[in-house]
């Protein structure tokens, strides 16, 4: 019989009572400290309410106060600025350009746990006590590919962006951590330069896109979970992780699956490789739904155990 | 028609009045604040000398996407969607086909009508961006749901036609606004071949297609040929050529006039002065000198002037400087050149 756990990782949709209420500190008509308030109460009384009663095993912040997956490290990282908007998805979706204007290196007055202070700019991670809770951060690959380099190379990108990165999860006390790579994986793309920040940690790593055996050329590290958006890439996730994951909710379309057809579809994928311990989660985090559509999405495998 | 007409683009900031109140009344009520909001702004074009009114700056209308779709069959609503940091819209999810209920644009081209003699201009948004915009839970794939809001909105306009030419003998002015349109440059096709199907068969109008947030017009420009434009109205005040590695602006936006004149020589071009993300109100010279600078590349027949984009953006006052400066750079342009 296949064990199956659930994931909820990334940005979570904004209710629209704290989307206005957000509006309304931007154009300073709320207070900073009602707003973190509301942030906190709807994240502990909606989201870690939800990944409780729906058992949903491994999880990451809803991130409420993140606008997009690179602003809050682009904000806290010096040699970094935001630059203009640019496309994201087949859906009408922007991030801030990250612009590299020199040496990257996580700022020194960075506070990454509560409070958040007032600009916004700051992951804010808080691990609730209980399941496996992990921090999030946008793969160094996908920054790489997504970011203006400012003349700068693609390696020293990432060899910074990983310093930043040991940089925040020693200040989060975490060795928990789930990398989102907003990317497929290119001919050229090589993991191991994670391995630095893989080696001694508890690592999921979601995929998004294509991810082929050549992505492991001279990596050497095991991840806890590579989750995979489809089952054509399912045997390496298998093959280089203890636990591969599939993203099966999709998290582009409204309409939903039967619980009883995603967990079919789940133990399907999972015993046709002779596995015996599968994630399952969305093929993308569920910023891109409405937030009664992501609800309904989150408890799609919870409830036939 | 003269040379170097000015022209509105499209939306304009509502005033508080209607703006706070659009999402919670309806019928009548709503309809006499939006008249009165229409009445205010036509007037306010007027102190600008602006010639062409578009549709008077789309006070009926809430948001360019949601103004279609919400008055279509097949499409349902489960709530706000992030575009880019705080900014939501009503992303609809298209669950079944796709059907007209009415005409959502002819109540406020009627009204236009009853309340100036200017030229107008109707936006309409197109198939490619409203599929774009869309959650596709019904249709196979994004052709087939692009194609299925081109054969609306195709209908959409033969409805608008028939009843402006039921008092006027010009061509009704549509444009199509794509601003989704080149962000996939792998699916141009679909993007070429809805718009055509959008305006196939109509006659007695002209079309021009806006977009903006294009990272590079050559992407569009490439297909001009494909494409049954009259003309393409576009942001220039904003953007240069992009380079698509670094997002460095390497030439002057108005030097690249001459990649549109060349892709094509008898299509009009909408020329951008003003960047509608800055209140920065640019002067009537450099206004001018925008102009000119696209003149060395293009004939002046084939020239308008308008703002990069809609100017809701931006507050009501700002918004009527820029047109009014507008207006007065492309005066300075004319004296010079006579006309």
């Amino acid at each position: 019989m296949t064990i199956i756990e659930k994931l909820a990782y990334g940005l979570y949709p904004r209710s629209e009572k704290l989307r206005v209420r957000i509006g309304r500190w931007e154009r300073k008509r709320d207070t900073f400290d009602g707003l973190l308030e509301e942030i906190s109460r709807e994240k502990r009384e909606h989201y870690i309410s939800n990944i409780e009663g729906n058992r949903i095993e491994h999880f990451t912040d809803p991130l409420s106060n993140w606008n997009d997956i690179f602003r809050p490290i682009v904000l806290a990282t010096d040699g970094m600025s935001l630059g203009p908007l640019r496309r994201y998805r087949e859906t009408n979706t922007f991030y801030r350009l990250p612009e590299i204007r020199g040496k990257i290196s996580l700022r020194d007055d960075v506070a990454l746990d509560l409070p958040l202070d007032e600009t916004m700019e700051f992951p804010m991670y808080q691990d609730p006590g209980f399941g496996e809770f992990y921090a999030f951060l946008p793969s160094p690959i996908s920054f790489a590919r997504m970011c203006d380099h400012g003349g700068n190379d693609t390696s020293g990108i990432i060899s910074g962006l990983l310093h930043v990165y040991d940089a925040i999860l020693e200040k989060l006390g975490t060795d928990k951590l789930l990398l989102y790579e907003a990317t497929g994986y290119l001919g050229e793309d090589r993991l191991s330069v994670l391995e630095d920040l893989v080696q001694g940690r508890t690592v999921i790593l979601v995929s998004t896109g294509a991810i082929s055996e050549a992505a492991f050329k001279g990596f050497r590290q095991e991840f806890h979970s590579i989750v995979v958006p489809d089952a054509r890439y399912f045997s390496t996730a298998a093959a280089h992780s203890r636990v591969p994951g599939i993203g099966l909710s999709d998290a582009f379309s409204t309409g939903l699956v039967s619980e009883k057809k995603a967990r079919e579809r789940a133990t399907g994928v999972a015993e046709k490789h002779g596995v015996v311990k599968c994630i399952v989660t969305h093929n993308d985090y569920l910023d891109f739904l409405p937030r009664g559509i992501a609800d309904q999405k989150l408890s799609a495998y919870s409830r036939e155990r | 028609m003269k040379d170097l007409i000015t022209q509105e683009i499209g939306s304009f900031r509502k005033p508080e009045y209607l703006s706070n109140v659009f999402r919670k009344l309806s019928g009548e009520e709503l309809h006499q604040l939006k008249r009165k909001a229409l009445k205010e702004t036509l007037d306010l074009f007027d102190r600008t000398g602006l010639e062409n009114i578009g549709v008077g700056g789309e006070m009926y209308r809430w948001e360019m996407y949601e103004h279609l779709a919400a008055g279509l069959k097949g499409i349902e609503f489960y709530g706000m969607v992030r575009s880019f940091d705080n900014r939501y819209f009503r992303k609809g999810s298209v669950v079944s086909e796709l059907k007209k209920t009415g005409n959502v644009h002819i109540e406020e081209m009627g009204d236009v009508m009853g309340l100036t003699r200017k030229a107008i201009k109707v936006p309409i948004t197109g198939p490619y961006t409203m599929m774009e915009w869309s959650f596709n839970d019904y249709y196979q794939n994004r052709e087939k749901l692009a194609m299925k809001y081109a054969e609306i909105i195709n209908q959409e306009i033969r409805e608008l036609r028939d009843f402006w030419h039921s008092r006027n003998d010009l061509d009704l002015e549509i444009q199509i606004d794509e601003p989704a349109l080149t962000t996939h440059p792998a699916e141009m096709d679909i993007g070429v071949e809805s718009l055509n199907a959008s305006m196939e068969g109509i006659k007695g109008c002209e079309f021009s297609l806006h977009v903006c947030y294009s990272t590079d017009y050559r992407i569009l420009y490439r297909r001009i040929p494909d494409l049954n434009f009259h003309g393409y109205n576009l942001e220039f005040a904003n953007r240069g050529i992009v380079d698509p590695v670094t997002g460095k602006q390497e030439i002057s936006a108005y030097e690249t006039v001459k990649d549109f004149a060349d892709a094509s020589t008898d299509r009009f071009l909408g020329l951008g002065v003003n960047d509608v993300h800055i209140d920065y109100v640019e002067t009537p010279e450099q206004v001018a000198d925008r102009i000119e600078t696209a003149l060395d590349h293009i004939d002046a027949k084939r020239l308008r002037i308008n703002p990069d984009c809609g100017l809701r953006t931006r507050s009501r006052e700002i918004g009527e400087k820029k047109l009014a400066s507008m207006v007065k750079g492309r005066d300075i342009v004319r004296k010079r050149l006579g006309v």
